[in-house]
């Protein structure tokens, strides 16, 4: 079971909660998806699934196993792997580069470059650009990139932060593509995302984070047809 | 003839500069920090050196450079961890840190004037006063050690960054050090590999500069030369470093020749001077990726 559940989390910078009582499931297997305006506390959420942000309380576990005080490098070893907002390529390595060190956690089982290939097959782009500078590439080049990183790992679990934001509508599609083709190889997905329509449509689970707690939860269907969600996130009347 | 031997030595001990150079580069790449104990760095390992070749005359010079360079190599880790890397931690204001970095050098000199003398030593050793003739240049054998051990470096440093895990990881840490966790990076333990390849740069520079001159403990005052060397190159470029550190070596040489031996140490600075105002980011800002 890898399956990861969050209760009653809270977290935040200082002495400002941004995340105050947060509980969330993510069945083992599933896409989940993390929906919430801006300042919400949605990254912080991702931040502190993956170890870069202590929790004041609450716990998380994974499999069972609790992973709450776990570091960056343990939880990325337990195979929770992280595309972050704004992709957060590195400028300055190459894209081959930039793939191989998603793998750096297990770099003592790396077979070499022909590992790279996955990545080149499911984004044929980043193959023409291999030898370029991660900091060359478009923005939805780079988010392919960061999310073929994180793959490199070999994730059981992917946590994916703003994967459509900025992009142009027709990469915003790949985008979601990319997530569902991900959710059938069986990796647990858990997608922050700001465009609730496309989320709900890839998700089997919705949350709504709304100023740090969840406000709404339900199945994917049922949330889209929530006349509150509609109303807020879904731009309907 | 005279013109030619010039060039030879300002190459020469800009290669000196350059791997004291490099040190400078590789800390602030790895750690944003500029370590002004660089030189005093450089300094431990000249004596290092000396005090191995006192209790082990006999020992081939070569194995002196490996001694050195392990012994200040610990020594560099050791630093890293008891004092920069708890302050980096405590969010230390940079003037502080810079401030941390002179009062390490400082305690160094001291500490190594206390331990091996207020005068300078010379290694007594064939290496020395040894000549040879390439071309009816009569030249210090040394020069060719100097020549080999910075193309060595060069070549090591290349393979390591671009070659290898832990080079892959220093780039990457020093482009985005909280990506780089996300990807399972310790950036603790970059910032002491780090550390330890420049104190080695350093030891090494400070052995092979003893053959040729003397150690003692104020010399680290060669290593402000190597650090105008460093901002000629572009602080953070290790190909800038090495540019940089000839650079240095060739116009203070030449230059020495020219204006009078006296203001040769000016000529670091005015060179730097004038590189900054044509050129403030230094020579080589764009090259980041030769790493």
């Amino acid at each position: 079971m890898t399956s990861l559940s969050i209760q009653n989390a809270a977290a935040g910078y200082g002495h400002t909660l941004v995340l105050r009582d947060v509980s969330l499931e993510i069945p083992e297997g599933e896409v989940v998806c993390l929906l919430g305006a801006n300042g919400a506390g949605k990254t912080t959420l991702i931040r502190v699934l993956s170890g870069l942000l202590p929790l004041k309380s609450g716990s998380i576990k994974l499999g069972g196993d609790d992973i709450s005080r776990l570091d960056p490098i343990s939880i990325v070893s337990r195979g929770v792997a992280t595309v972050p907002e704004g992709r957060r390529i590195f400028p300055d390595l190459t894209v081959r580069e930039n793939l191989q060190i998603g793998a750096y956690h297990r770099r003592r089982s790396y077979a070499g470059t022909n590992e790279l290939d996955f990545a080149f097959e499911m984004f044929p782009r980043l193959k023409e650009r291999a030898d370029q500078m991660g900091g060359t590439l478009s923005g939805g080049e780079q988010q392919m990139l960061a999310i073929g990183r994180a793959l490199m790992s070999k994730p059981k679990t992917l946590l994916l932060d703003e994967p459509s934001m900025g992009l142009a509508p027709i990469l915003i599609q790949t985008v979601f593509e990319t997530i569902a083709q991900l959710s059938r190889t069986g990796i647990t997905i858990l997608l922050v995302e700001q465009n609730a329509a496309a989320a709900l449509d890839v998700a089997s689970h919705g949350y709504v984070l709304d100023r740090g707690e969840i406000s709404l939860h339900g199945r994917a269907d049922d949330l889209k047809a929530d006349p509150r969600v509609q109303e807020s996130y879904l731009g309907l009347a | 003839m005279n013109a030619v031997i010039q060039i030879l030595s300002g190459l020469t001990i800009g290669c000196i500069y350059g791997l004291v150079a490099l040190g400078f580069s590789m800390i602030f790449r790895a750690m944003g920090l500029v370590n002004f104990a660089q030189g005093d760095i450089m300094m431990l390992g000249g004596f290092l050196g000396y005090t191995a070749l006192s209790i082990a005359p006999e020992l081939p010079f070569v194995f002196i450079l490996v001694i050195a360079m392990i012994a200040t190599g610990l020594f560099g880790f050791v630093i890293e961890r008891v004092a920069y890397r708890p302050a980096l931690k405590r969010n230390a204001d940079q003037i502080y840190l810079v401030l941390l970095t002179l009062g390490i050098g400082i305690v160094l000199a001291n500490a190594a004037r206390l331990f091996w003398g207020a005068n300078p030593v010379v290694y007594k050793i064939p290496l020395t006063f040894d000549i040879v003739h390439v071309g009816g240049y009569p030249l210090p054998r040394v020069y060719f050690y100097i020549v080999g051990f910075m193309t060595l470096t060069i070549i090591a440093l290349n393979l390591l960054f671009t070659k290898t895990w832990t080079g892959l990881a220093l780039r990457a840490v020093s482009q985005d050090p909280t990506t780089s966790r996300l990807m399972g990076i310790d950036p603790g333990r970059s910032s002491s590999v780090a550390f330890v390849i420049a104190s080695m740069l350093g030891a090494a520079a400070g052995v092979l500069y003893a053959p040729l001159f003397y150690v003692s403990f104020d010399m680290g005052a060669v290593g402000l030369k190597a650090f105008a060397a460093a901002i000629i190159g572009s602080l953070g470029s290790v190909f800038g470093a090495v540019v940089g550190g000839l650079i240095v070596g060739l116009a203070e040489t030449i230059g020495g020749q020219i204006i009078g031996t006296e203001f040769q140490d000016s000529i670091a600075f005015a060179v730097m001077i004038a590189v900054l105002l044509l050129r403030p980011q230094g020579l080589f800002a764009q090259n980041r990726r030769v790493a």
